[in-house]
């Protein structure tokens, strides 16, 4: 790698280092620690092809998916997180949503990473279920069977009053 | 608010969260350049040792058979130390190897109708051109690649068949044929590359009747191997031999290979995992009970300390001398050292919850660095790698 290309590796990854982190941490469920292996470790793997990808962001992307769901990065350390339990029920609009939210991150903790990857791609990334298939290398229907009952399992959770 | 808002804004408020560090492009390039230090400098060890890679057949799809591609008594010098993947293509069109070990060729079966109320297996051979520089697909129903991989022993017709010829990978051309009395199921090289060892049988060797349509069960076959050819490359001599099939063995295929030693035949012992030993004459030897090869394991590393674990998620490696576990890995099967702190073998896909969708990996004997080599694909239906010294 020579030195141009070194600088455009650093000036890509300071300007999109927020949205990797940002989506690192939510397919480790918040974990910080293991968010940030993720992001490293698929930048050393884009190192590798610097010159030849014409989308980073994209590549990258699709790096951490597949690494992140398809790999075992750190055998027996499940990055499940313990979210803090969710306040008392009651008071205000503004708690409930606080409180909904918080649920809404311990139930995601639960999902194992292929049913909290899909969930990621569909509603934080907001891809159609075409992409999301070819992005897990799965069927369309596995898609909308996994959604749909990543979304059972976060209904059961407690986000049964969600839509109330 | 509804459950589709409700989501997406709870994710983008998670996210939000994350602490960016200042150095993650530092780190990155800080871990490359380990990484690519970290693969020198173990050549030297291996050229010595007698290492030797195995790919499984899962059961399901095809009758138990180990491929056993067997290490060369002087490997090149110093071993190759370089990591090569193909994760984008699926079978791999690209060279897959690590260190000294390389995807040699690979192969699918799907069964064919025998029109005698049976099916066989029909192979698809893909082996690495030299001249190409990428995985070509082949004519042939069997194939195995020299070490070193510039030359490849084949079979060309359905199994069992009379002719046996080798393949110049560098040209990709036919420089040999041997016409054979007895028909051949398979052909090994020895690992100094002097001669062939071709098992005969009376009729196809993976040949079944089945009980049903998801060939779950089959009724008993007569079992058809007759012996087996040597063949001499340099003297350019051919010895056929009489060997039975073992009465213990529930399948056709009873293939035959060289030991290390270039010298003693083996073959599969199914119970218990070893093996049944051989001299040239087909005499018997005796068996070996513990034969890590046989059961597609790594075995001892090549220094000697370490001991690669049994099949079966997740792997674990141990201190040959304390039995101490010094690592474990979220592999499926681990096949073969790639030096003293990495291995070849078969990494399973997502949170491993399909032990048939795997790929080939190389990982650390600490399970914290991994490289995927190949892409993902069932190995009940699709490709499977043989790995060779290249």
């Amino acid at each position: 790698m020579d030195s141009a290309a070194e600088l455009r590796f650093r000036e890509f990854v300071a300007a999109r280092s927020p949205a990797l982190m940002g989506l690192a941490y939510l397919l480790t469920a918040g974990d910080q620690h293991a968010a940030e292996d993720l992001v490293q470790s698929s930048l050393v793997r884009a190192l590798a092809k610097w010159d030849r990808i014409d989308d980073p962001e994209a590549y990258l992307k699709r790096v951490m998916y597949h690494q992140h769901v398809s790999l075992w990065r750190r055998a027996f350390r499940r990055h499940e997180t313990t979210v803090a339990e969710p306040p008392e029920k009651g008071a205000d609009d503004a708690t409930r949503t606080v409180e909904l939210r918080l649920a809404l991150r311990e139930a995601l903790a639960t999902l194992t990473r292929r049913q909290r990857a899909m969930l990621v791609l569909r509603f934080y990334e907001d891809l159609p279920e075409e992409e999301i298939a070819r992005l897990m290398g799965c069927s369309v229907g596995t898609v909308r069977s996994t959604t749909h009952r990543s979304l059972a399992k976060l209904r059961s959770a407690d986000l049964r009053e969600l839509t109330r | 608010m509804n459950e589709d808002v409700l989501i997406e804004e709870g994710l983008r408020d998670w996210a939000q969260e994350a602490r960016v560090p200042a150095d993650l492009a530092d780190r990155a390039l800080r871990a490359r350049r380990r990484r690519r230090v970290g693969l020198t400098g173990f050549g030297a060890v291996l050229v010595a040792a007698a290492v030797t890679a195995v790919v499984t057949l899962v059961p399901g799809a095809s009758p138990e058979r180990t491929i056993v591609a067997v290490a060369p008594t002087r490997a090149a010098s110093p071993a190759p130390t370089t990591v090569h993947s193909d994760v984008e293509n699926d079978p791999p069109l690209n060279l897959v190897a690590a260190g000294p070990w390389a995807v040699g060729s690979y192969y699918s079966t799907e069964w064919a109708d025998t029109g005698r109320g049976t099916e066989t297996l029909r192979y698809t051979w893909s082996v690495y051109s030299q001249a190409e520089g990428r995985y070509v697909r082949t004519p042939f129903q069997w194939l195995d690649v020299l070490p070193g991989m510039r030359q490849a022993a084949v079979i060309e017709g359905d199994l069992p068949s009379r002719r046996i010829g080798v393949v110049d990978l560098t040209t990709m051309a036919i420089t040999r044929w041997f016409d054979l009395e007895e028909a051949a199921g398979s052909v090994f090289w020895s690992p100094d590359g002097s001669k062939l060892v071709a098992t005969t049988y009376s009729a196809p060797p993976d040949e079944q009747k089945w009980l049903d349509e998801e060939r779950t069960s089959a009724t008993g076959l007569p079992k058809s191997r007759t012996g087996f050819y040597v063949i001499d490359m340099n003297a350019e001599t051919m010895t056929w031999r009489p060997l039975p099939p073992d009465t213990d063995n529930m399948n056709g295929r009873e293939d035959l290979r060289w030991d290390d030693d270039n010298t003693r035949l083996w073959a599969a012992k199914i119970s218990g995992g070893g093996r049944w030993l051989y001299d040239t004459e087909g005499t018997p030897l005796g068996a070996e009970e513990d034969y890590p090869r046989r059961m597609n394991e790594a075995g001892v590393s090549p220094n000697g300390r370490l001991r690669a674990g049994p099949a079966g998620l997740p792997t674990r490696i141990t201190d040959v001398e304390t039995g101490e576990v010094v690592g474990r890995q979220r592999m499926l099967q681990l096949w073969a050292w790639v030096d003293d702190d990495h291995l070849i073998g078969l990494g399973c896909a997502r949170d491993c919850d399909d032990e048939f969708e795997s790929a080939l990996v190389m990982v650390s004997v600490d399970g914290e660095e991994t490289v995927q080599l190949a892409s993902y694909r069932d190995s009940r239906t699709s490709w499977r790698p043989v790995l060779v010294r290249r």
